[in-house]
This record gives structure tokens, sequence and C-alpha cells, in this order.
């Protein structure tokens, strides 16, 4: 049994609002995200597996637990992160965390003392005068603080400057190599990309693809950008027998989308042309939900 | 089902209020106790005796001018349910709704604690402080009233009745129960009027009058109606022989001789009403012109008469201005002074069950309330809607009671309001209130069960 599992779960707002059919399943040790635009429904599916909303149909178990039945049981082991960061009356972070650690029966400070460098917060400031980015970590650290086995993580990232995403996504990856269960949302594809085993999609409440960034990552199909010295050139091109993409003319580039396989025959190629540059376009997880967005629009119509 | 955390988070987060609105309220009664002067309330009443705002007020006036009476109409009334309804609307939101609005609650929620004891401990501390709030107010206010009126505990006796007591050594019940016993013994009667501050003659009037209000309350209590009624209309006596001998009794007098006294007076009250209204007018104009010749203003004048009495060119002053002759003068302002004697005794009489009953009664029903605003805050998100209702409504039932004590028309409102169920006039006469007080409970009870039956079982948007 996997250790997250969603299934059939469907919420129904009315008007076309909420969730429909949900299948996922989060094994144990993987980091799973969770993209898709604002209203699509990350954050309505993950407060069925907080036990925060009942659902109309289908169930969400965690550890083979009832997320809606047990949920206090579940949250011995999850940590979680909202996505508004809205705190209880505490005069600074400190008095805070301690309240947490209280509600969560865990006194360990070693561990929050750790997160809490790691993410270098001075958390003895007033809570109700922290920056954004501030209260975004204090609430991170206090997700953290009891170490437990999944975190379950609502755009976690929002109101952190780069660097301290940079700080926060290495901590996940330290979570992560201590065979901790992540389960996270953004909008953000390129921090799923580095974080995540394998990214699930989700528009209008429906999840429309799950993809392995392992797989991305090592896709086959590439594309590479080639830019011709002259026009001469660039004519004489067109007429290989490649998959030509995009084509711009006036600046004599051109796309080429290609396999692995044919790279060789490519470079042979082009030895016979006089080139300006040639480059690899990096295949993204944003590239990839793209182009399924496209043939999925292309199919509806 | 309950989480000492989750408890001590509650308070933390409400004590402020809390602190404010029981100091406020307990400020309240203990000064209003502190300060109240029977004397001085009586010779009020008195002054308002005879307009005709005091009879369509009927007895409820002499029900009011009580201690107990000013108590129930700040405290226990308007003023003081605003302040404690504050606490409890305010607080019932922020528990929970608030906390579900703002998103908070997603930080107690996502802990190991259920939400059926969350919930449950909230619903503790609401009731647990409003239990407390009214436990320290009633407490300081009991106190308060025992220190400066002792009126609480046993029962009270006045100072002559102690003095004479001694003297005669004999009970202080017994004594009470018979003031013959002070009006034949000479060594008794200069004791009591000492301690009373009174001059014999005073006294002595003070005794009579003091001996009829037994006299009528004994005949009261045969016939089953209000002391108060029948002091001001005695002839329902003369038609119950039973009554009849009870009040002679107190004045040690023979029925018979009893009854031809009454009878007499009865008919002398009815011829006397246009005199006295001319007396009072005479007297009014004698005390107007002999403060002025004392330089005190006429309320100080009139909340102590013995300055006016003990001063004889004051009042020869008064005598020339009421056209009454000085002794004429003198016996009126006597009777006057035994009268406000009189009044003061009752004023004094505290009715220690109804106070605990009227506290009682406030505060189950500041529980009912704090139901429908807990249960308003258990079912709603949003803090606007949870105020709408659970603020909303008590707040207009405390409306409702306000107009529907302005006049007949509007009395029917009562029944739309919450409050009736409190009703202090119902308390202070011993009539039956009990059913209400029940039917508050249950009230109570039904709403959190409700509440926190609700909130099990909604979506939260955390």
């Amino acid at each position: 049994m996997s250790l997250v599992e969603i299934h059939q779960l469907t919420k129904d707002y009315g008007m076309g609002r909420g969730v429909f059919d949900i299948d996922l399943k989060v094994e144990e040790g993987e980091s799973f995200g969770f993209v898709g635009t604002n209203g699509a429904g990350k954050t309505t599916t993950i407060r069925h597996l907080m036990g925060f909303l009942r659902p109309d149909k289908g169930s969400c178990t965690i550890r083979g637990l009832d997320c809606w039945k047990q949920a206090a049981e579940i949250n011995r082991y999850v940590g979680y992160v909202p996505g508004e960061i809205a705190f209880p009356d505490a005069p600074d972070g400190f008095a805070f965390l301690d309240r947490q650690a209280t509600l969560q029966g865990e006194s360990d400070r070693e561990h929050r003392d750790y997160i809490l460098d790691k993410l270098q917060l001075d958390a003895s400031a007033n809570l109700k005068r922290m920056s954004k980015g501030m209260k975004q970590k204090t609430a991170i650290v206090a997700a953290f603080m009891h170490d437990p086995q999944i975190l379950i993580l609502d755009e976690p990232t929002t109101g952190l400057d780069p660097l301290m995403r940079e700080s926060f996504l290495e901590l996940i990856e330290e979570e992560r190599g201590r065979g901790k269960t992540i389960f996270m949302s953004s909008h953000m594809f390129n921090e799923l990309e580095t974080t995540c085993d394998r990214v699930a999609m989700i528009r209008d409440g429906v999840i429309i693809d799950i993809a392995s960034t392992v797989a991305i990552r090592h896709y086959e199909n590439k594309t590479y950008k080639i830019e011709f010295l002259d026009s001469a050139d660039y004519q004489r091109f067109l007429s290989e027998p490649f998959e030509l993409g995009e084509r711009r003319e006036q600046l004599n580039q051109v796309f080429v989308n290609i396999s692995d396989t044919e790279v060789d025959h490519l470079v042979r190629t082009l030895t016979g042309y006089r080139i300006k540059f040639f480059t690899e376009v990096k295949y993204s997880l944003e590239k990839y939900f793209n182009s399924i967005y496209k043939k999925e629009a292309a199919d509806v119509q | 089902m309950f989480s000492r955390p989750v408890f001590w988070q509650s308070v933390r987060s409400h004590y402020v209020l809390w602190v404010i609105c029981t100091v406020v309220l307990t400020a309240l009664l203990s000064l209003i106790s502190a300060f109240h002067d029977p004397s001085v309330m009586s010779s009020f009443m008195e002054a308002f005796e005879d307009t005709p705002m005091a009879a369509e007020a009927g007895d409820q006036f002499e029900l009011f001018g009580s201690l107990l009476g000013i108590i129930t109409q700040t405290v226990f009334g308007f003023a003081g349910m605003m302040i404690a309804m504050v606490y409890v609307v305010v607080t019932a939101n922020g528990l929970v709704a608030s906390e579900v609005d703002r998103g908070s609650m997603a930080y107690t929620l996502s802990t190991p604690i259920k939400r059926s004891t969350v919930i449950f401990t909230k619903a503790t501390y609401l009731i647990a402080s409003i239990v407390l709030m009214f436990v320290i107010i009633g407490g300081v206010g009991a106190v308060t009233i025992q220190i400066k009126h002792h009126g609480l505990w046993g029962t009270t006796y006045t100072a002559d009745v102690k003095a004479a007591a001694k003297i005669l050594d004999r009970d202080r019940a017994e004594v009470a129960a018979d003031l013959t016993l002070i009006s034949e013994d000479p060594q008794a009667f200069s004791a009591g009027a000492r301690a009373r501050g009174l001059t014999p003659m005073v006294y002595s009037a003070y005794l009579v009058q003091a001996m009829q209000r037994d006299a009528t309350a004994a005949a009261a209590e045969v016939l089953g109606m209000p002391a108060a009624e029948l002091a001001k209309d005695p002839s329902p006596i003369l038609d119950d022989p039973e009554a009849v001998a009870a009040a002679a009794g107190v004045l040690k007098q023979d029925p018979v001789a009893f009854r031809a006294q009454l009878e007499e007076m009865l008919a002398q009250m009815e011829a006397s009403k246009a005199e006295q209204a001319i007396i009072e007018t005479q007297l009014t104009d004698g005390l107007t012109a002999a403060a002025k010749h004392l330089g005190l203003r006429t309320a100080e004048l009139a909340a102590d008469l013995s300055l006016l009495k003990d001063d004889s060119g004051a009042m020869a002053v008064a005598s020339e201005a009421s056209t009454m002759d000085v002794l004429t003068l003198d016996y009126v302002i006597t009777q006057v002074m035994a009268s406000n004697e009189v009044s003061a005794d009752l004023a004094v009489d505290f009715d220690a069950f109804a106070f605990l009953m009227m506290i009682l009664g406030f505060l189950l029903l500041m529980l009912a309330v704090s139901g429908i605003s807990f249960l308003a805050s258990c079912t709603f998100n949003l803090s606007k809607h949870s105020l709408a209702l659970g603020a909303g409504l008590p707040f207009a039932f405390l409306i409702l009671n306000l107009l529907s004590t302005v006049n007949d028309t509007l009395e029917p409102l009562k029944f739309f309001s919450l409050m009736t169920l409190f009703d202090t006039e119902r308390i202070m006469r011993g009539l039956l209130y009990a059913p209400q007080f029940v039917a508050l409970g249950v009230l109570t009870v039904i709403l959190y069960v409700f509440a926190i039956r609700v909130f099990k079982r909604k979506d939260l948007p955390l």
C-alpha cells in the first residue's frame, strides 16, 4: 500500500469549481509535486489530505488511515505548511513555535534549532511585524521541527527571496535524503523539477498528467537551436531531412526537433554549413506540460 | 475530550477582555452597593411617592427603591447585560470563527489533537470563563454589601433593637418581633433612641409607625398579599378576622379594639386626603424658607430634618412660610422623620436569597447567549457572518427587551426576547422563576451540543 493514496476524490463546489475524480498515489520516501494555476484545485486537494474537508465522493488515506475520520492520528506523522500564513496569537516567533511544540506533544529543540539556523530565521521577532518571507520561514520551521515522516507543503516558497528559496530547496533535498515523503504544491515548475520525483499537473480540478522528472531530465527527444551566418546557408538547410520547429528567417535561426540517436547525423550535416552558434534547448517540465496543454487544446478542437 | 494546551491558549488569547468586563461589572456592583444610602434613598422615594409617576409605577416604585432594586436596574439591567454580552459575544466569535476566518486554526488542527477535543475545550473555556466571571461579581458584590450594610448573612437588626435587646437582656429576634418591649421599658426606650440618633419624641413616633408596619406585614401574610399593597389600602384586613387578630397581636391590642381603631383610621384617611395635600405644600414652603435661612439646599435639609427641628430660629421662619404654628409644624416634621426611619429599615433589609438568584439567573442568561454566539461561531467560516448572527441576535434581544418596558403597546415584544426568561421582577417578588431558569439551562445545553456537532462535521477552509 502506498503511503498517501487519493482515490477518486471529488469535491464539487458548483460552477465547475472544486476537484473531480482525483487519483494519486505517493510512495514512501517519494517527493511528489503538485502544479497548477491559481484556483486549479491544489489547495482543495491538500485540505482533504489534512482532514479539513470531507470528500463528496472518494477518499484519501495516509498510512492506510482515513484522512477525514482519523485526521488527528495522521497528524502525528505529518508536518503542514498552510497556503495562507495567519498565525495564532503569540507575542513572538519563539512563543508561537513553543505553542506548536506543546500541541504536537514534542519537545525536541535540537531539530528546531537546526532548521532555524538553516533558514537563518531570528524567531524572536514580533510575529505580527514579521515580513512575509519571515512568516513563511516561521511556518516552515513549525512544520519541520517535530521531524515528521510526511511533509505536506502548500506553496511553501511564496514570499521567500531567491536565496532563501535555494536554502529551502536544499532543506527539502536533505529531508528527502533522510527518507521523508514530501507532498508539495507550487505554481513554479522549476522548483518542483529539481526537488520532486514526480509532478502532477492539475487544471480545473482535474489531473491532466503525472510526469516523472527523471524521465523529463533524460528525455530522448531534444531540440537544438541553430543560427547560420547568412541567409544562403539558412535557405539551403531548410531542404535537409530534419523535423523543423520554429523558423526565424530574419535572424537566420532554426529549431530542430531530433531524437538522441540522430544527433550524430545532424552534427555531420552541419559541417557543410557556416554557423554562428549551435545550442541545445533544455527540455523542461514547463515545456512538457505546455506541450500537453496544447495537445489537449487541439484535441478539444 | 479535553486538551490543556488548547485551554490555556484560549485563556491567553481572551483574558484581557475577560478581566476588563469582570472588573467593570464587579466595580459597578460594589460601588453601587457601597454608596447606596438607605435613608437618602427613602427620602428620595418619599418625595416622589405621591406624584403621578409613582402612581403609574405602582409598587414597582417601592421594589426598585431598595438596594437590590437599584442593583437590578443597573448591574442586572441593560448596562450590566451590555458589558457582559460584549465579553460573551466577542470571545465566542474569537474562539472559533475568527480563527477559522484568519486561518490560524490550521496550526491547532494540524496537530494530533482531535477536532472534537479542540472544540470541546474551547466550549469549556467559554462556559468556565463566564461562570468564573459571575462567581467573582457575586462574591465581591456580596462581600461589599455585607461590609456596608451587614444585610447578607444572618438577619438584620436595626441599631435600636440591638441596643434595647442588650438593656432588656433579651434575644434580638424577640425584641425585633415585639417592639412594645422597647416602648414599655423607659431604659430600653432611651437606649433605642440614642442608638438611632433620634430625639425621644421622634423615636416614639417611629416606634408607633414601625409597629403599624409590622402589624400590616403580619396581616398581609395571613391574607397572602404583598405588604406594600396592604399598607396603601388596609381595608382588606377588616374582611378577615384572622388578619385582624394577627395585626392586633403584633400591637398587643385586643382584636375588637384594633378593628375599631382601624375603621376609624380608614374613615379619617378618606376624609383627610385633601388636607394632607395642603399640609404637604405648606411643608414644602416651610422647608424652602428654612433652608434659605440656614444657608442649605432644600434637598439637603429634607435629607436631615433634625437640622430644622433643633433650630428654633429656622423653625420660626418655616412656621411663618408654611402658615402653620410651630407646634403643628413640629408634629408634622416628627411624623415625617419617623416615617423616613421606617423606610430606611426597609432599604436596609436586603434579600440575600433574591440577590443570589439574580446572579444565578444572570449567569444562566449569559450562558444561553454564549450558546447562541458559539453556535454561530462554529457554523460560519467568516467572522462577519458569525458576528452578524452571534452578536446581532443577542443584542436584538436586548433591544426588544428594553422596548417592551417602554409602554403597554410594545410589551408583547418581550415574547421575542431571550432576556424575558431572566425576570428580575419575579425574582424580587418571590414569584415562580425556576421554570425560566431551567429553560435557559436546557437551551444552553442544546446550543452547545449542536455547536460542537456542527464544528466536528463541517468543512474548514484552512
